[in-house]
């Protein structure tokens, strides 16, 4: 392989990484308050989240490249053909694949055990952290691995938004479709294949993790 | 004596509470009403687990809730025992049991939490996941964890509806080792008057959100205005709280001292000294213008008829007063008219039952 392939990967897993984490960080507040909100109109902000599922990643890409090209919306800095810009668009594409099973593992909580934590003497925010998080563990896992993985295959949004500056916006789908276009199809072959196992690796990783916590909360 | 003082009012589109009392801040005060009486939502309100609940609440010289003021659950310092264990599925049984200690600082703890497991007899499911243990064991650890976590306040919400009869049986000896043994007050609601005449020494009676009777337990149960139908009616009954003076092993029966008078009851491993709470339904008790000697019954006692309360169905409840002590006899209208019964007569009390509670 090529090494600005190799790079290519790395940066697509740094990339990955990035914004897993900051999904967590965002999407947790988000998906506990859309699991305990009862505001009439939460409905509207589920639409929302789920939006990206059906878009196509270039609509969301093109209104990213908007608001961030030089003198776009909201007087945000230039951020199109950057890092962080392909950080931000990623955390909006891959929301849905976090919130939702965040959202859901959540609701399975339920308020029993919240109101038990109260009663014993645990803020809201302790109960959170003592009882809460271990409890929605599975949940957490499903929607880092889905947040990783589907931030991996991200190619609409990135080819809008990001270009194909190597080291900065070169993400391995990119490299692929660029070795397609230039008839290297051997090239296009490795990328594939190593992204194709790394998917199912995770993907496979976080089904045992889950199954073998069900055994073990049995 | 300090008390607990609660004036709470809660609706919804189909159901008001209007809960206003004072009780002891001392012993179990039993909540007994119908499904639908408001009995969980008041138990809910006093945690601070109902916050559009209005009103003020004072337990002791501590103030929980009064006019805008609510203290949040976290700090109310109560110990709730839900109608599910509501254990963690995620930590052990002793994990559960610390739970409490983690955010509530105080060093009388650790024997509160001892105190908790032995009481309780938790000593050999420590180590277990809350998802080993059966139904009624669960709950004994939920009660524990209530109590470990060294509250001001118990509050069971009907511990025992969930479990089958048997589990029923098993945990109420625990529960009434919990109200001999621990100084801490308590509000137990059930709609089950079996339980409430075991552990408690206070009655509350809730009927449609409001509270129709508030006093010791005695003088409630034998109240003849209380007949609501959740206490006397068909179920009246009364609870006596006896020494045990003497046992005879040969004859098998043990004479036991009421504030009225002694009765004798069947000799099943009781010490003397011992304290027992006694319970008598009011349809064992018959009565007689005459003391009977050719009768097989054990216990015929002097009364004095102190009111006459008419039931449904063609039945009467007779107050009988014996010294300090109250019986409830349950007798047809005939039997009523036949022997021309008014208050004030003389009658003799023929108890064919007596239930030892404890």
């Amino acid at each position: 392989m090529m090494l600005t392939d190799f790079n290519a990967v790395l940066l697509t897993l740094k990339l990955a990484l990035v914004s897993t984490l900051v999904l967590l960080v965002l999407g947790t507040p988000l998906a506990w308050w859309l699991a305990r909100s009862r505001w009439r109109y939460r409905f509207l902000v589920d639409a929302a989240v789920a939006l990206p599922l059906v878009l196509p990643p270039t609509v969301l890409g093109f209104y990213l490249l908007l608001a961030f090209g030089s003198g776009g919306l909201m007087g945000l800095p230039t951020l199109a053909f950057t890092f962080t810009g392909l950080v931000i668009g990623s955390v909006i594409y891959s929301l849905p694949f976090v919130v939702q099973p965040l959202r859901d593992a959540f609701v399975a909580v339920g308020t029993p055990p919240l109101e038990a934590a109260a009663t014993l003497g645990a803020t809201p925010l302790q109960a959170f952290f003592s009882v809460v998080v271990p409890m929605a563990r599975p949940g957490f896992l499903t929607a880092a691995v889905l947040g990783f993985a589907h931030t991996m295959g991200e190619f609409g949004v990135v080819l809008m938004i990001g270009g194909n500056i190597p080291g900065e916006t070169r993400v391995a789908s990119i490299a692929i479709y660029e070795r397609v276009e230039g008839l290297d199809y051997v090239a296009a072959h490795e990328l594939a294949v190593l992204l194709l196992l790394l998917s199912f690796g995770l993907l496979a990783l976080v089904y045992g993790l889950n199954r073998r916590a069900r055994v073990v909360g049995a | 004596m300090s008390s607990i003082r609660v004036d709470l009012q809660f609706s919804r589109q189909d159901f008001a509470l209007h809960a206003l009392f004072e009780i002891p801040a001392s012993g179990i005060t039993g909540v007994l009403g119908y499904s639908g009486s408001g009995k969980t939502t008041l138990l809910r309100a006093i945690a601070g687990l109902e916050p559009r609940a209005q009103g003020s609440i004072h337990i002791g010289a501590t103030c929980w809730q009064e006019g805008s003021y609510a203290r949040p659950v976290h700090q109310r310092r109560v110990g709730f025992v839900f109608q599910q264990p509501n254990l963690f599925p995620h930590l052990t049984v002793n994990e559960n049991l610390c739970f409490g200690l983690r955010f509530r600082g105080a060093t009388e703890q650790s024997f509160a939490l001892d105190a908790a497991i032995s009481l309780l007899g938790l000593e050999s499911l420590l180590d277990r996941s809350p998802a080993t243990l059966s139904g009624g064991e669960q709950q004994r650890v939920a009660i524990a964890r209530a109590l470990a976590s060294a509250p001001e306040l118990l509050l069971f919400d009907e511990p025992l509806s969930a479990l089958d009869e048997r589990r029923k049986a098993e945990l109420l000896p625990y529960l009434e080792r919990v109200h001999r043994e621990l100084q801490v007050p308590g509000l137990y609601v059930s709609h089950a008057i079996s339980e409430v005449t075991r552990i408690a020494d206070h009655l509350l009676l809730l009927d449609a959100g409001r509270i129709v009777a508030n006093g010791p337990i005695v003088d409630v149960l034998t109240d003849p205005e209380n007949s609501t139908g959740l206490v006397g009616g068909d179920q009246a009954l009364v609870v006596i709280d006896v020494r045990v003076a003497e046992t005879d092993a040969v004859v098998g029966l043990a004479r036991v001292t009421a504030p009225g008078g002694d009765l004798l009851i069947k000799h099943d491993r009781l010490v003397v000294g011992e304290k027992l709470r006694l319970q008598i339904a009011a349809h064992d008790i018959s009565v007689a213008l005459t003391k009977a000697d050719d009768s097989s019954i054990i216990n015929i006692l002097p009364t004095r008829i102190d009111a006459i309360s008419h039931s449904t169905c063609g039945q009467v409840i007779l107050r009988l007063v014996m010294g300090e002590t109250i019986l409830l006899s349950c007798i047809s209208m005939s039997s009523l008219k036949r022997l021309n019964l008014r208050v004030g007569d003389s009658v003799f009390a023929q108890i064919k039952a007596v239930a030892v509670l404890t």
